[in-house]
């Protein structure tokens, strides 16, 4: 085991026990505090250990990144906070994505079969996450009407989309480099539709579960890019958020007395007694 | 790494994951949510690595937005949960 294994361990075991600090009032600080940290950590490794710390574009983009969400965090009301957490979830999902076309775009030709699924993959469920996120966002925004929309045959026509999907995957895995750079693009479009479509029929107040299960999908998003470049560390990063991320859906479903299935489906609450806490953190 | 190694780190993680998370209280389920979104933006690993080596100035704009969205996640997704748990210790 080299370096960035042990590197890797250390790192994914100080954001676990972050994350359980964070399921405690009292210790939950410090657990935000520590992901912070050892975010920061992996970064400067990942800098160093591929010797790209010199590259100057990458610490500007850094810059303007860390400054623009630093605005955004201490501009936003408490009110907002939850539809500001969708956001933001939405952007890390789309970096997935934008990822996994760098990486097709670049270096499809000498890519295994494994990275060509993967980075596919990636794809769908980053940009699924960016526009599902969005909508989620603008709902609980009251930029777009909370309450459900459901289209004329909208099982099927996710169901088709989702086949179609399954295809072009499979066609982005199989290819010509030419091919994927088509296949990769038509993937970007009809995800950004399935997410819409996704979230769309979720009504105002289950819009804190549905963020919630995107919240695992972004984690997950991760965890694939990291498959496709072979990087350890975001694999398990990505996987620990994704896995804990639908733990947590669960355990809100539960709270809010609704199934997932029911959420997914934008069938109106009829009990929603405990679970407007992420609607309301103000008055939690 | 070996795809197998891959999936291995994969499954364990999510192991990991699954069990870290028990019985949270309502009262920290929104700064819960919001500290694992912040984490989601680990993919900044991902767009340092893929801009470094991208050669075409075209992928290296879609790294760099890629970069800068990941930030953004990350740096705003912990100043967001950090005001969140600051009201909570407030009351």
């Amino acid at each position: 085991m080299g370096f960035y294994e042990v590197v890797t361990i250390v790192l994914a075991v100080v954001i676990l026990y972050g994350i359980k600090l964070m399921s405690s009032p009292k210790t939950a600080v410090l657990g935000n505090r520590l992901g912070a940290l050892s975010m920061f950590v992996s970064v400067l490794v990942v800098l160093f250990y591929n010797g790209i710390a010199d590259v100057p574009v990458l610490w500007l983009a850094v810059l303007l990144g860390a400054i623009i969400g630093y605005l955004m965090a201490m501009k936003v009301a408490m009110i907002q906070m939850p539809q500001m957490v969708g956001l933001f979830n939405g952007l890390g999902g789309g970096a997935s994505a934008l990822v996994a076309l760098v990486v097709i775009f670049e270096t499809y030709p000498e890519m295994g079969l494994f990275s060509r699924f993967t980075s596919q993959l990636a794809l769908v469920v980053g940009w699924v996450t960016l526009s599902g996120s969005l909508i989620a966002a603008g709902k609980l925004d009251r930029r777009i009407p909370q309450q459900p929309l459901v289209i004329k045959g909208h099982n099927v026509v996710n169901a088709l989309c989702l086949l179609i999907l399954g295809v072009l995957v499979a066609a982005g895995s199989f290819g010509s480099a030419a091919a994927a750079v088509v296949v990769s693009v038509l993937v970007t479009l009809l995800s950004l539709g399935f997410g819409v479509l996704f979230a769309i029929r979720v009504g105002g107040a289950d819009m804190p579960i549905t963020i919630s299960l995107l919240n695992s999908y972004s984690g997950l998003a991760g965890a694939i890019c990291g498959l496709t470049i072979g990087d350890p560390l975001l694999v398990s990063v990505g996987a620990i958020v994704g896995a804990a991320g639908i733990i947590l859906t669960g355990i809100m479903c539960r709270a809010m007395n609704r199934s997932l299935l029911e959420v997914l489906n934008g069938s109106v609450a009829a009990v929603n007694l405990a679970g407007d806490s992420l609607l309301s953190p103000a008055a939690g | 790494m070996s795809p197998l190694a891959l999936i291995l780190i994969f499954v364990v993680a999510t192991a990991a994951g699954y069990k870290v998370i028990r019985d949270v209280p309502s009262l920290l389920h929104t700064p819960l949510m919001s500290g694992m979104n912040a984490l989601s933006g680990v993919t900044i690993l991902g767009s340092l690595v893929a801009t470094a080596l991208a050669a075409a100035t075209h992928n290296k704009a879609l790294g760099f937005i890629a970069i800068m969205l990941a930030t953004v996640n990350l740096v705003g997704g912990f100043a967001v949960t950090e005001r969140m748990l600051k009201m909570f210790r407030e009351r």
